[in-house]
């Protein structure tokens, strides 16, 4: 019984999703009708996602160079601006969402970031 | 996993939590079958165009941890490995399941706590299942 259950949910899961995605590539070629810009910007507002909240007190935007310097001696940020760049492009491929302009996402160092990385950061799962 | 709704669990990734470092442990959706553990260490949300991604920068904790002990096996852990840090990656939060608890064990393993909660109890025996342990329940 339990397993017939988790099976609809899956489906309806699904569904969702694909009808999520579905409005999102409605909105991006209406979008892409407009004029669209590449850069990049971390901000530290709410996800409109009703599942995951991200919340943080505001805190200024920082280029990526001063997130990567304040973080130096951590491993896990070597690289930042660089892997971030690999990985917002996977990720674009890999959900097929069209890339701004067509272009590969190109992240430079004075791109600024508003990072979550303040005392109050934290995420809420519903 | 236990009564199918949704629960609010608040994650916490700060460097000055009440004055001391915070940085929680979380269960990541990796694909359909495959799910990990990791330490957040990074959130933030990124514009790209007209998508705004709210993403995280995870300390996967996936590394293989070879022949399981015997104590593990006597005392039904399941023990995870850290990666080393240099190897963090980033996430969608989407990806995101809940929190979760975990102990150190040594300096790169960890065990996790799955008396915590029911669904948390549910999805370690369900972790144990896959990587073939008998469980003992």
């Amino acid at each position: 019984m339990s397993e017939d259950i988790h099976r609809r949910l899956s489906d309806l899961d699904e569904y969702n999703q694909l009808k999520s995605h579905e409005s999102e590539l409605g909105d991006q070629d209406e979008a892409n009708a407009t004029d669209s810009t590449t850069t990049a910007l971390v901000t530290e507002t709410s996800s409109p996602n009703l599942k995951i909240k991200i919340g943080s007190k505001q805190s200024p935007p920082q280029p990526f160079h001063v997130v990567e310097t304040a973080h130096q001696e951590d491993n896990a940020f070597t690289n930042f601006r660089i892997k971030l760049n690999k990985f917002l492009n996977d990720f674009f491929h890999a959900f097929d969402i069209p890339l701004p302009d067509g272009k590969q996402i190109q992240l430079r160092e004075r791109d600024e970031v508003c990072l979550s990385d303040s005392p109050s950061s934290f995420i809420t799962l519903y | 996993m236990v009564d199918w709704r949704q629960h609010t669990d608040y994650l916490r990734c700060s460097p000055q939590f009440f004055g001391a470092p915070r940085f929680d442990c979380v269960f990541i959706k990796m694909t359909e079958e495959k799910v990990i553990l990791g330490r957040l260490l990074f959130l933030f949300e990124c514009s790209v165009g007209d998508h705004r991604l709210p993403l995280a920068l995870v300390h996967p904790f996936d590394a293989p941890t070879g022949t399981r002990l015997q104590k593990d096996k006597d005392l039904n852990l399941f023990r995870v490995r850290a990666r080393p840090r240099g190897q963090a990656q980033f996430f969608s939060i989407n990806s995101i399941i809940r929190g979760a608890l975990l102990v150190q064990d040594t300096h790169f393993d960890y065990l996790v706590v799955d008396t915590i909660d029911t669904d948390m109890f549910l999805r370690v025996k369900a972790m144990h299942l896959d990587a073939g342990h008998l469980v003992r329940i």
